[in-house]
Order: structure tokens, then sequence, then C-alpha cells
């Protein structure tokens, strides 16, 4: 065989791959959106057709039958707070890190950013336990506390990364001209960094809208379920059904997507600087 | 005292106490109650805490599903990793050398892992479905015999569960090496051209080798990945079950604490999944730079 037959096979071989698992991620879309617009009885005939007619009764219906507004609007508060607190947490740390001087520094930094990468579940049974005793079960500030607490590490690590990045000429002569340290991470440090600040928010709010086993826990009251936990038990509501939850799952999807298509840059190289570093 | 104060600066403590604060009120705190609660006897509402040694390990190790269990988890890993390593390095490659399309296929591949776990998980529940999509497209092809009862069989039910996972994390691998691959000096490729070499030797004699520590890194954190962050999956495709045929440690924690409502095995099995996932983490951070962050 030569060597040019060989390489088109090796293209038809590729493009057969590339297509075959293509499909499955277009028809994963197709699926949710098609089934959330038909008719139960319509899924029941046929989960593969696209819906007789646009049909949004069911999205109307678990948005305003269903709770789900309730639980959309619980994950943005949710969201929201953890981002605004992670961020001034991880931004007040991560400073220290990447431009003071002081004992212990870098076993401080990597014991701190270790955490990131233990299961919640070791941690969340003494907390339950611990939550329940000073009242914090089934309120938003103990399930925003450990939102943060579970995001912090990576917060700290992408800032402090980023902001050692910065030049270090920059930062003395704000000293010569007597800024003070808050002055400095004020007026050039933050705003320097406005790209990996705007990357870590995205995927905090991402990561605490995914989030299921906290919000199982911690979050136990109906009127308090984040969107996940409102999803997932839904097959235990009255009117529960196949197209229901497509629909559920849809609305939950779509914040995401609109984010990640505005944004997905920043998203991508969030994501990917945890792990290569 | 100048010199003091140039080399210690006193007010990066005010700088980090919010940080710590939050992280041993999260983690340090847990933790220790973790091998305290592992050591005593208690249901976790009364009063009473009598001490027991090791009971608490002694009735998981000897519950007759924890080597199941174990078992459970290392069947994920070794199945997953190899599987999402393989096809990611395939895909990096090709979409790297401009195959037709390479920029909708690069675009498509990413989609899975934005997709909340949670709905990946609802949408190939009704994929595995006795007659969902999976086993009409076996019955269509005549591989009828592939057409099983995927969730309600204990023989299939961990593997429909890593089909999901491979299908949702592939895309992050590939991403992953793309960004080390396109550090690479593009002048290789070429050059292995002009010598006759085709695209599977080039894959094999230089984008493989070029990807080496990434993969090793991401190995590691795979493996870490699998054992500790698969809830969402599970609560929502198999409840671990038929039995406890897709139960893993993570899960069995879970189960062990507010299924069967037993604090004390509880936190042993958490402790044994804290010890594994820690062994792997000190791995990782030999492997990787982060450390070289700060000095």
């Amino acid at each position: 065989m030569s060597g040019r037959v060989k390489s088109i096979l090796i293209k038809i071989f590729v493009q057969i791959i590339f297509i075959s698992f293509s499909i499955t991620v277009l028809f994963s879309f197709y699926y949710l959106i098609a089934n959330s617009l038909k008719t139960e009885r319509e899924f029941s005939q046929n989960q593969f057709t696209l819906p007789s007619s646009f049909n949004l009764s069911n999205i109307i219906k678990v948005w305003t039958k269903g709770d789900i507004d309730i639980a959309f609007k619980n994950s943005l508060i949710l969201g929201i707070s953890t981002v605004i607190i992670t961020l001034i947490v991880g931004i007040l740390a991560a400073y220290a890190f990447a431009n003071l001087k002081f004992r212990a520094k870098r076993g401080l930094y990597v014991t701190l950013i270790s955490t990131m990468y233990f299961s919640p579940m070791i941690l969340v049974l003494p907390l339950f336990i611990q939550f329940i005793k000073i009242g914090m079960n089934n309120t938003y500030i103990g399930a925003i506390t450990i939102h943060t607490g579970l995001r912090l590490a990576f917060a700290i690590f992408l800032l402090t990364t980023y902001f050692r990045g910065i030049p270090i000429e920059l930062i003395e002569a704000a000293i010569v001209d007597g800024a003070s340290r808050l002055r400095i991470l004020k007026s050039i440090i933050i705003p320097l960094s406005t790209p990996s600040i705007l990357s870590l928010s995205l995927l905090n709010f991402y990561g605490v809208w995914n989030d299921l086993l906290i919000g199982v826990l911690f979050l136990q009251k109906p009127e308090l379920h984040p969107i996940m936990v409102a999803i997932s038990q839904f097959r235990s509501k009255s009117f529960s059904s196949a197209t229901s939850i497509f629909a559920a799952s849809l609305i939950a999807t779509i914040p995401i997507m609109i984010i990640y298509g505005i944004t997905q840059k920043f998203f991508v190289k969030g994501m990917t600087l945890g792990s290569i570093k | 005292m100048d010199k003091l104060k140039t080399k210690h600066d006193k007010s990066a403590f005010f700088y980090l106490l919010p940080a710590i604060i939050i992280i041993l009120f999260i983690y340090g705190n847990p933790l220790i109650r973790i091998f305290w609660y592992s050591l005593i006897k208690w249901d976790g509402l009364l009063p009473t805490k009598e001490f027991s040694g090791s009971i608490n390990f002694l009735e998981v190790l000897t519950n007759k599903y924890f080597l199941q269990i174990l078992f459970n988890n290392l069947i994920i890993i070794v199945v997953t990793i190899p599987i999402v390593v393989l096809f990611a390095i395939f895909c990096c490659q090709f979409i790297y050398l401009r195959v037709f399309g390479y920029r909708i296929y690069q675009y498509l591949f990413f989609l899975p892992v934005i997709l909340p776990n949670v709905v990946a998980a609802i949408i190939w529940t009704f994929f595995f479905h006795e007659t969902g999509p999976i086993n009409t497209l076996f019955t269509k092809i005549g591989l009828d015999f592939l057409v099983v009862n995927w969730f309600g069989n204990p023989r299939f039910s961990l593997y429909g569960l890593i089909i999901t996972i491979i299908w949702k994390e592939v895309g992050f691998a590939i991403v992953l090496f793309l960004a080390r691959l396109s550090s690479v000096d593009p002048y290789l490729y070429d050059a292995a051209k002009v010598d006759g070499a085709n695209d599977f030797q080039t894959l094999r004699y230089i984008t493989i080798p070029q990807l080496k520590s990434v993969i090793q890194l991401y190995v590691i954190l795979e493996i870490i990945g699998l054992l500790n962050f698969l809830f969402s999956y599970i609560f929502v495709m198999t409840r671990g079950g038929p039995g406890f045929s897709s139960t893993v440690l993570e899960y069995f924690v879970y189960i062990f604490a507010f299924t069967y409502k037993k604090i004390g095995p509880a936190n042993a099995v958490a402790l044994i999944l804290f010890v594994i996932t820690f062994i792997f983490v000190l791995i990782y951070l030999r492997f990787s730079k982060s450390s070289e962050e700060v000095d």
C-alpha cells in the first residue's frame, strides 16, 4: 500500500471516529431539547422524533408549579455570594503569597492548595453533625461557607499564579510613591488581573451551580433546594414525568451554556491552568 | 531591624487570616472530627459516646460488600483512565494536525464537560433505559445480544456509569493535552512529514513523547477525581445499585451515614478514603510544579 493511499485511509478513519463522537454529543443535546418540548404521550410513543409542535408548556409547568423558579433563584443566591466571598478572601491571601515575605510561606501554601483535591464527601459528615448543633444546616450562610471553603484553594492557587506574573517594577514604583499595601492591591494588582478574576468567578459560579452533594445534605428544606437537588428529586414530585425532568434539566443547563458561550476562553483557561501546573 | 522587616512581613498574617479561618473550619475541623468519630461508638444524636477503638473499622472491613466496593473503585479507575487518555491523545493529535472540520470537533468535544453533571447523568439514564436510544440502536443494527437492562442488572450498572463518565471527561483531557501540544515546535511535524512519516507515526514518535509529562499529571489527577467526585452521577443514575454493584467508597460513606445512620462506620470509610486520596495528592504534588509557585 502506497503512502498516499495509507494517509487517505487514516484521514477517513479519523473522520469516522470524530463524527461518531460528535453524534453522541449532538444527539444528547437534541434529545434533551426535543423531549422537553413533547407531551408525555408523544415521548412514550417516540423519543427520537422532533416534537409535533413547539410547545413550551412543560417548561412553564416546571417553572411555575414544579418550584424550579425557587430552585433557580436559590442557586443564583448561592452562586453569586460564593463568588464574591471567595474573591475577597482569595485575593487577600493570594496577595500575601505572591508579594509578601513571611515565615513558613511555602508550607502554608502547599497545605492550603492541597485541600483542593479532597472529596467534599470526606468532610460533610462531621460538618453535618456540627451544623445541626450550631443551627447552620438549612441556611444559606451555612451552605455558602462550605462552598467558599471548598473553592478557596483553587482561587488562591489561580490568583497567586497570576499575581506573580505582574511586573515587580510596577509595584516597586508604587512603593516609592508612598502607596500603601491595600492601595497597591486595589489600584495596580486587581485591575491588571481582571482576566484571571473573571475566569475564577465563572468557574466558581459553575461549580456551585453544578453542586449536588452540599445541596442534598445542607439545604434539605424544599424551599431552599438549589437547582441540581430540585432536578434530581423531580421523580418524587406528584406530576413528575420524563418530559418534566427534561424541561427542568434544560432550564438548569441554559444559563451555563450562555455563560460558556460568551466567555469560552476564560472558562477553558481557568480549567486547564488548575491541572497543568 | 530594617533588615528583618524586609525579610518577614507581619501584615501578611492579616491578609491570610480570613482564608486560614475558613479552611480550618471547612477542612481542618472535620478532619480532626473524622479521626475522633471513627474511634467512638455513637449514633450521632445521643450524648453518650464511648470509646470503641477499632470496632468501627472492623465493622467496615468485615462488611460483606466492602471488598466489592473497593473493587468497583478499582474497575472505574482502570477502565476509565486508559480509554480517556488514549482517546484524548488520538483526538488531540488530529485536531492539532487540523483534520477537516477540526474547529467544529474541538468545540463539540468540549460540550459534555460544560454540561452540569446532574443533567448529563439524567440524559444518560434515559439513554441506558431498557427501551432507550442505546438498546434501540443495538436492535436496529442487529446486535440484539447487546441489549441489556443496564441499570437493572448488577453486572452492567457499573459500566453504564463508566461510559457516562468517559463521555463527560474526555473533552477536558483533549483541551489539556492540546494546550501542551500548542507549545511544541511545529517544525518537528513538518520535518517528520518530509521524511515520509504518516500521521500515526508522528503520533507515536512525536505527540506521545511530548505529552508524557502532562499525561502523567492527568492520570494522577484523574485517579483522585474518580475516587472523590462521583457522587452526582451515582446519586442520579444508580443510587449505588442494584445491590452494591455500582457503589464506590465515596458513595459508601453516604449510605452508611444517611441510609444506615451509622456515624462511626461512615467516618471510618471516610477516613479510609482520605488516606488513599492523601497518598495520591502527595504523588501529585511531587510531580507537579504547583509548590514552586511561591518561594
